[in-house]
């Protein structure tokens, strides 16, 4: 698989395009979110220059709307392609686990029915999107742990992290964040779906939308980490602090958050890398990147030789 | 301080990297550090070896080198009866870390030993090492080992915590699983 994180359009910086980014080989794509419908266009320009694409995978990683904005109007001109395509739409569907949810809100006041409802409204992008693909007659998959989606698997949340999620998304008696200390997301970001990836040069990248740090797990067993959340400087810190040699990691950002006083985005995430010696993320804020960067790549990526210090003239 | 680096072209590599690790050393003290210079061992073999100064106020040696120059400069006495030795090396040989200590505490009872972390790795005569590998990688400048990569991101908390959190303190008491 290759990977093409897409990024602003004509110059335009200050808009807030959300995140795009596509996996793909010779006949599938998997589409990782779609928050514009600006990048809604660049995935019908990708799919008609690459006509041997015939299985379209999109994942709704979660509700945001610089996640979800361009998805239906993806799903309308998929459509209208008369069957060209199999689509596939990924997405937590957390109607199917209201009985556990009830379980863990036990506010005593609510009903299943009302329950369902305050999901809807909570949860009413992805119900768009659930109600627009199936719709058009294309499979809506619920992203659980361990499901695949085309070469990619879908490695977290689990059932009862993106349950929590929900109850406490729902409950007005509790904090609306998930996390510790810096590192804090709010409930609907923090169970943002995670999909693993192998890629064409050998690398494993783990992409995890806005998810909450505590949620992510086996850090260690990446070649490359999506730092979250538009790479927030906080949720950053609190991946490198997991890992065992942070340095030796490869990272991704994707930056599409626009000038707005308070999009986020990753400016004091690049300052602090530089400052700590990191070599720089990948970032979409400087353009589309691709992973390999060559666009090539079936030969896996050799790690950076280094010098044993044992090896050499041993002798006591 | 005493900041210690062995020659060997694939340590030193070249005058850049050397500046590099001067910079990283001002870095993790927070201290003027002189300029390097090169010290003679009349050990075994005569050896020369770079060395440099942080104004810390700090009695510890930081060697970074091959095991045997570790050994090789742990024989001096103007290193072991410092108070502690920071070896960033491999241990290699099964038990060299705690032969190391006791060939210091010989000298200097109450000297401290921190090795930096080992990952097994196997050898060309297939034999397991406990092995330390300088490799070049983030924007240090020079070839670093996983212990001087956290010990960087530790330094805020002060040189001598920071050590302690980023080497492994090598104990004088030899466990049945040793």
């Amino acid at each position: 698989m290759k990977l093409k994180a897409l990024s602003h359009y004509d110059g335009d910086t200050d808009t807030r395009f959300g995140d795009c980014i596509l996996l793909y080989d010779s006949t599938s794509l998997v589409v990782y979110d779609c928050g514009h419908t600006k990048h809604a266009e660049a995935v019908e320009t990708f799919l008609q220059s690459n006509p041997s694409i015939s299985q379209v995978y999109i994942v709704v990683s979660h509700n945001d709307s610089d996640h979800t904005d361009g998805v239906c109007d993806l799903l309308d001109w998929l459509y209208v392609q008369q069957y060209r395509y199999t689509v596939s739409v990924y997405s937590h569907q957390y109607l199917k686990y209201v009985d556990i949810i009830l379980d863990k809100i036990d506010d005593g006041r609510r009903t299943r029915d009302s329950l369902k409802q305050s999901l809807l409204a909570e949860f009413d992008n992805i119900k768009t999107i659930i109600e627009s693909a199936q719709a058009h007659g294309f499979l809506t998959v619920e992203a659980l742990n361990g499901i695949s989606v085309g070469n990619c698997t879908i490695v977290g949340p689990t059932i009862d992290e993106f349950t929590d999620v929900a109850a406490q998304a729902v409950d007005s008696r509790v904090d609306n964040n998930i996390g510790e200390g810096h590192a804090e997301e709010t409930v609907m970001n923090a169970a943002s779906v995670q999909l693993k990836c192998k890629l064409d040069n050998a690398e494993t990248i783990l992409l995890c939308g806005d998810a909450s740090p505590s949620y992510l797990h086996n850090l260690d067993s990446y070649d490359i980490i999506q730092l979250p959340h538009h790479g927030q400087l906080e949720d950053a810190q609190a991946i490198f602090q997991e890992l065992n040699d942070p340095y030796a990691m490869k990272y991704f950002v994707s930056d599409n958050t626009g000038s707005g006083a308070t999009s986020g985005g990753s400016d004091k995430l690049v300052q602090y890398m530089k400052d700590e010696y990191y070599s720089p993320a990948l970032n979409t804020k400087g353009g589309v990147v691709f992973i390999p960067q060559n666009g090539f790549g079936s030969v896996a990526v050799s790690k950076p030789q280094g010098v044993r210090l044992g090896e050499m003239d041993f002798r006591y | 301080m005493k900041w210690i680096l062995g020659i060997n072209k694939e340590i030193a590599v070249n005058n850049d990297q050397i500046q590099a690790r001067r910079n990283y050393i001002q870095c993790v003290t927070g201290a003027e550090v002189s300029a390097w210079g090169f010290i003679q061992v009349n050990g075994p073999v005569r050896k020369k070896y770079l060395c440099c100064m942080s104004n810390d106020g700090i009695d510890g040696t930081f060697i970074t080198a091959h095991i045997n120059d570790v050994y090789n400069l742990c024989n001096c006495r103007e290193i072991c009866t410092g108070k502690f030795v920071v070896a960033n090396t491999c241990i290699w040989v099964s038990m060299s870390h705690k032969r190391l200590l006791f060939q210091m505490m010989s000298v200097n009872r109450v000297v401290e030993l921190f090795f930096a972390k080992q990952e097994l790795s196997v050898d060309i005569n297939h034999t397991f090492r406990q092995s330390t590998t300088l490799t070049n990688i983030g924007r240090f400048g020079f070839q670093t080992s996983l212990s001087e990569r956290k010990l960087f991101a530790n330094r805020g908390k002060g040189l001598m915590e920071a050590i302690r959190e980023s080497f492994i303190p090598v104990s004088p008491v030899i466990l049945l699983g040793d």
